[in-house]
């Protein structure tokens, strides 16, 4: 019934979802950062596509099966092993017990998302089983998984896919343009600054997480008021901080911020920014919708 | 009462969410709450309108944040600011009745000891305080419950005698402590959990702020109640400390 983890990966995380109705509270909304990836490997094995899986960034899982369950694996790509044997992965992979899966190189993206047949069994916190790192909340024991975990499968089974969904695979690109409207804020900047926010290209840095991403571009004229007011924030905005930085929030980030922001990402596009490596180029491409 | 609550500006707040900025009014933050609570416990939903997706938007809301002088509420999917959008909102504030909910007054025990607050010796240091004028000034008023943001059940409160005002850490510390007690610019601050934060740290609580087994309410504190801070020496915090353990 089990998953015995024997190489965990940098940061890999059970993630659903995501955890709504509670940022009144101050609770993120965490959930899948590429939303898009994470339902097809669900939809592929047959799961609800918000069921909790295995979010992996940047390295991949290694871990013995101890059941019977079909797998599948969506998002970043990697070079993957059945029992040491090359495997492809495009489609639904059938473990059986004592099957050995070993995730290598990473080709394409950065995050991954390994979905088993019949999800996890693990408590819901506030109605989700989505990881909360910073604040110790949700998943496995509230933290990234270990080498050594157990993680526990509520109904492993097999599943049989007659018609594999069709799906763009993530192809590398260095340049992204990502469909954005300004941000509630943007009417304080000054309209140099915005015309520079919204032309110029920005670079992801290596700050990048499941909170924020900080981008790297030249700096952005913040408005001259001297402090705003805490309000509501939601993954995608991009705040202009007083020395005239940049960070993107991401679905991590805390529930209200102070920050003026000048533009916000469209929700339908957060999947694809979740799958950007620092060094790649960002063009925001701004509607006013108004 | 009827809340007196009226909506000066609604911006989107990206293509799925809008915020709505109010009046000022001496009641804005009862008013606030009340509107937030009011579309939790019933969503605008089955309000018909001429677009499909505006219907299909409030239909089903994500999240709600109220915050000190807006309301940001969150969709599933993207809404266009039409007016018929904004005129939803208005009517729930025309209509809105703000209930006498029983104000918890919470006794928080807090030892301000530099064993458990790792910036009270810095804080007395620049505000040039002895530690005693410190616990005396930051325990004597009653403090209000602004909002709770930041990260779970992060509580802001407003209150704090002037003489405490101490812009934000630089630097943000990695971890702190569950039950912290903090100070930055006018506010206090209590981290309900462990994590990062950037504000002063000038005494721990040892009560449990967050109970997840009450999903319905899982917070301690809320928007609104008040707040008296009792100081405790280190002896009681750690008697207190381990009768939540057992």
């Amino acid at each position: 019934m089990q998953i015995e983890v024997i190489q965990a990966g940098s940061f890999t995380t059970i993630q659903d979802g995501g955890r709504v109705g509670y940022a009144h509270l101050g609770v993120p909304v965490s959930g899948f950062m590429d939303e898009r990836s994470a339902h097809l490997a669900n939809c592929l094995v047959g799961n609800q596509l918000g069921d909790a899986l295995l979010e992996l960034t940047w390295t991949g899982l290694e871990f013995v099966c101890h059941a019977d369950c079909s797998m599948a694996l969506a998002g970043a790509e990697f070079e993957c092993f059945l029992n040491a044997k090359p495997v492809y992965i495009d489609t639904v992979i059938q473990l059986k017990v004592g099957d050995h899966f070993k995730m290598g190189r990473l080709l394409t993206g950065v995050r991954g998302y390994m979905a088993f047949a019949g999800s996890f069994d693990l408590p819901p916190i506030a109605g989700s089983l989505s990881t909360l790192v910073v604040a110790g909340l949700g998943g496995h024991l509230g933290r990234q998984i270990e080498t050594g975990d157990l993680l526990k499968l509520r109904k492993p089974s097999l599943t049989v896919i007659k018609h594999l969904p069709f799906w763009k695979k993530l192809k590398p690109q260095s340049t992204h343009v990502i469909r954005a409207i300004p941000g509630p804020e943007f009417n304080d900047f000054k309209s140099a600054a915005v015309r520079q926010a919204f032309g110029q290209s920005y670079q992801l840095s290596h700050d990048c997480n499941r909170q924020g991403f900080r981008l790297l571009a030249e700096t952005i004229e913040s408005p001259k008021k001297i402090q705003m007011v805490s309000s509501g924030l939601v993954p995608g905005s991009l705040q202009v901080t007083p020395d005239g930085q940049t960070i993107l929030a991401m679905r991590d980030a805390q529930t209200t911020g102070g920050y003026p922001r000048i533009l916000i990402v469209n929700q339908n596009q957060l999947h694809q920014i979740a799958q950007i490596r620092p060094g790649e180029n960002i063009y925001f491409f701004v509607t006013h919708n108004q | 009462m009827i809340s007196g609550l009226k909506i000066i500006k609604m911006l989107p707040n990206g293509d799925c969410g809008i915020l709505m900025r109010f009046q000022s009014d001496a009641n804005l933050l009862v008013g606030i709450h009340a509107l937030a609570n009011d579309l939790l416990a019933n969503p605008p939903s089955g309000i018909y309108s001429k677009t499909a997706s505006t219907q299909k938007a409030l239909a089903q809301i994500v999240n709600i944040i109220p915050a000190t002088d807006s309301l940001v509420v969150v969709f599933a999917s993207p809404i266009d600011l039409k007016s018929e959008v904004l005129d939803v909102f208005k009517a729930r504030c025309e209509n809105l009745v703000v209930n006498h909910r029983y104000k918890q007054v919470h006794d928080i025990p807090v030892c301000y000891a530099a064993d458990v607050a790792s910036d009270v010796q810095v804080v007395c240091e620049r505000l040039g305080l002895s530690h005693q004028q410190l616990i005396d000034f930051h325990s004597e008023p009653i403090y209000h419950i602004d909002m709770l943001g930041f990260l779970p059940g992060f509580a802001y409160l407003s209150g704090n005698n002037s003489i405490l005002n101490l812009p934000r850490k630089n630097t943000p510390k990695l971890q702190v402590e569950a039950g912290s007690v903090a100070i930055a610019n006018q506010h206090t601050g209590i981290y309900s959990l462990s994590s990062p934060g950037g504000w002063h740290v000038i005494g721990r609580t040892p009560k449990q702020l967050l109970n997840w087994t009450d999903q319905q309410h899982p917070m301690v504190l809320n928007p609104l109640d008040e707040v008296r801070f009792r100081p405790i020496d280190l002896q009681e915090f750690k008697l207190l400390c381990e009768n939540h353990a057992n």
